[in-house]
């Protein structure tokens, strides 16, 4: 199975630093993320918070490209509370975990390559 | 034992060659406030949550905190503020950091604006054309003035602009000076202020001019300080940077043969969106403007069946894809001469930014948000994997 390699963390780096010499402010929001494994690790649900819809719909994307995923799912409990769960079921043998991992990956990479072409497409000054 | 999926794959795994192959980005329009693009190869879930990013989630500057020093003018404190609050402050954003609760005002998160009506140098104008003359009361006669945003100027933090205090003249206003009179012998006097400070500053701030905040009569007076700060959209509208992010499908239309008579002008007629077109010398049907459809399926409606004289047998309602012509199209209405599809891997992206940042950049801020949650947890998850709790 293919797997996020060590450079997808620092590769690139956070937007801050692509925004040379700029001050970019963090993200007002508090973030976080909890993992709940079963005993052999092919089934686990995420609970972030500080995310939504946003993240959820399209993470939700990318696992269920993976062939590796049996089932994957997202939900917000309820609306007042700032919480997102993610439930994945992965084939045996293969870790839930990381294919959640390799589809951050995967729309990391995403995002570089849209981002490229948009840039490319968008070269010339506006009219 | 057979595994059977129960996911229901959308597409097949991603593989960063074959994407990168084929996603494609087409500019359709360019402007300083607007941008549409094509994109090809994408996914709604990836351009949904772009979408999503670029209403709630890019930061922007907007007026958070108004203090009233004099407010003699009908509209109350708490409108003013909230009208206050929604004019774009055309400032850009990522020279800023956000505001914490604690952190003390400076410029490196927050912009001062002042707005006083009427404004100093109006005043003192004035005050040498008429001086003496008593303040005529507001009468029937007096026509109330506007007060547009181009009166709320910057106050750097750095040499904050004493340029006089408020003037203790009250705008006079008699026949002999007009509304428009007053307004352009002031706006004279503002565009030179606002010149001195954009060259002063390399990062001078200012607001969207031209909106109507309020009306005064005379004798009426504003002095109002301000405080922008950044925030998300998420929290107010004010802060999002966007009018309207949209995308769509693009839509396909297909004529099944060659229509032409009356059957091709009843569809010429059915269509709002002056999709069809007839071939002038042969009068023959032709699809003229395609991306104008908006999928109404009025095109394939009974009554137009009824007046081509052929039953609606053959009309389908959404959902059956089907590969008639080309791949990746869904058909959502059919009838016997014509099929209206979505093309479902081709989208149209519109982006109309409030101002403060080009509309073209606004398609990257968003990526690089995306981008940087999705590190974020893959840092998190990282640092995580090796002490989550285990289920049994
Ligand atoms: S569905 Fe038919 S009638 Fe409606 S806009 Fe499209 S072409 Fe015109």
């Amino acid at each position: 199975m293919e797997s996020v390699p060590k450079s997808a963390l620092s590769d690139r780096g956070l937007p801050s630093e692509h925004r040379n010499g700029v001050h970019s402010g963090t993200q007002p929001q508090e973030r976080s993320v909890q993992v709940e494994e079963n005993a052999n690790r092919s089934e686990a649900v995420l609970t972030f918070r500080g995310e939504g819809h946003t993240l959820g719909n399209v993470l939700r994307y990318m696992i269920s490209r993976d062939e590796q995923v049996q089932q994957v799912g997202y939900t917000i409990p309820h609306p007042s509370e700032d919480c997102m769960k993610l439930y994945v079921v992965s084939k045996p043998g293969v870790r839930a975990l990381d294919c959640v991992k390799l589809a951050l990956f995967h729309l990391t990479q995403l995002c570089d390559i849209v981002g490229e072409k948009y840039e490319e497409a968008f070269a010339e000054t506006a009219e | 034992m057979k595994n059977g999926p129960v996911v229901a794959r959308e597409s097949g795994p991603f593989n960063f060659a074959e994407a990168s192959r084929n996603i494609q980005v087409r500019r359709v329009l360019h402007t300083v406030d607007e941008v549409t693009f094509e994109l090809y190869g994408v996914n709604a879930p990836f351009l949904n949550a772009l979408r999503r990013i670029l209403i709630a989630e890019v930061p922007s500057m907007a007026i958070e905190y108004v203090t009233i020093n004099e407010n003699s003018t009908v509209m109350n404190d708490e409108f003013l503020a909230h009208r206050l609050g929604l004019v774009p402050v055309l400032a850009d954003p990522r020279l800023y950091q956000f505001r914490k609760e604690h952190d003390v005002p400076s410029s490196q998160n927050t912009i001062r604006f002042r707005l006083r009506f009427p404004s100093v140098n109006k005043l003192l104008r004035q005050g040498r054309s008429r001086t003496g003359e008593d303040l005529g009361a507001p009468t029937a006669h007096c026509p109330s003035i506007p007060v547009y945003s181009d009166n709320i100027f910057w106050e750097p933090f750095s040499a904050t602009t004493n340029a006089g205090t408020f003037a203790p003249v009250a705008l006079n206003m008699d026949q002999s000076h007009s509304a428009e009179e007053i307004n352009t012998c002031g706006e004279a006097v503002l565009k030179d202020r606002r010149m001195q400070e954009d060259a002063s500053s390399p990062n001078a701030a200012r607001v969207q001019p031209g909106i109507l905040l309020t009306k005064v009569l005379p004798g009426q007076r504003l002095d109002i300080a301000m405080e922008a700060v950044k925030g998300l959209g998420q929290d107010h509208a004010k802060w999002s940077p966007v009018a309207t992010a949209y995308y769509r499908m693009t839509p396909k239309v297909r004529l099944k043969g060659e229509v032409n008579g009356p059957a091709a002008k009843a569809l010429r007629e059915s269509c709002p969106m002056r999709v069809f077109e007839l071939e002038e010398t042969s009068g023959v049907l032709k699809v003229a403007h395609e991306s104008r459809c908006t999928l109404c399926g009025e095109c394939t409606r009974r009554l137009q069946e009824k007046i081509i004289g052929e039953d609606d047998s053959h009309r389908k309602e959404s959902g059956s894809e089907d590969l008639f012509e080309e791949p990746n199209c869904q058909t959502v209405y059919e009838s016997h001469h014509v099929k209206v599809c979505n093309e479902t891997k081709r989208f149209m992206f519109t982006i109309e930014s409030v101002g403060q940042y080009r509309a073209d950049v606004l398609f990257g801020e968003a990526l690089m948000i995306l981008r940087e949650k999705c590190v974020y947890l893959l840092e998190s998850l990282q640092g995580d994997s090796e002490s989550t709790t285990t289920r049994e």
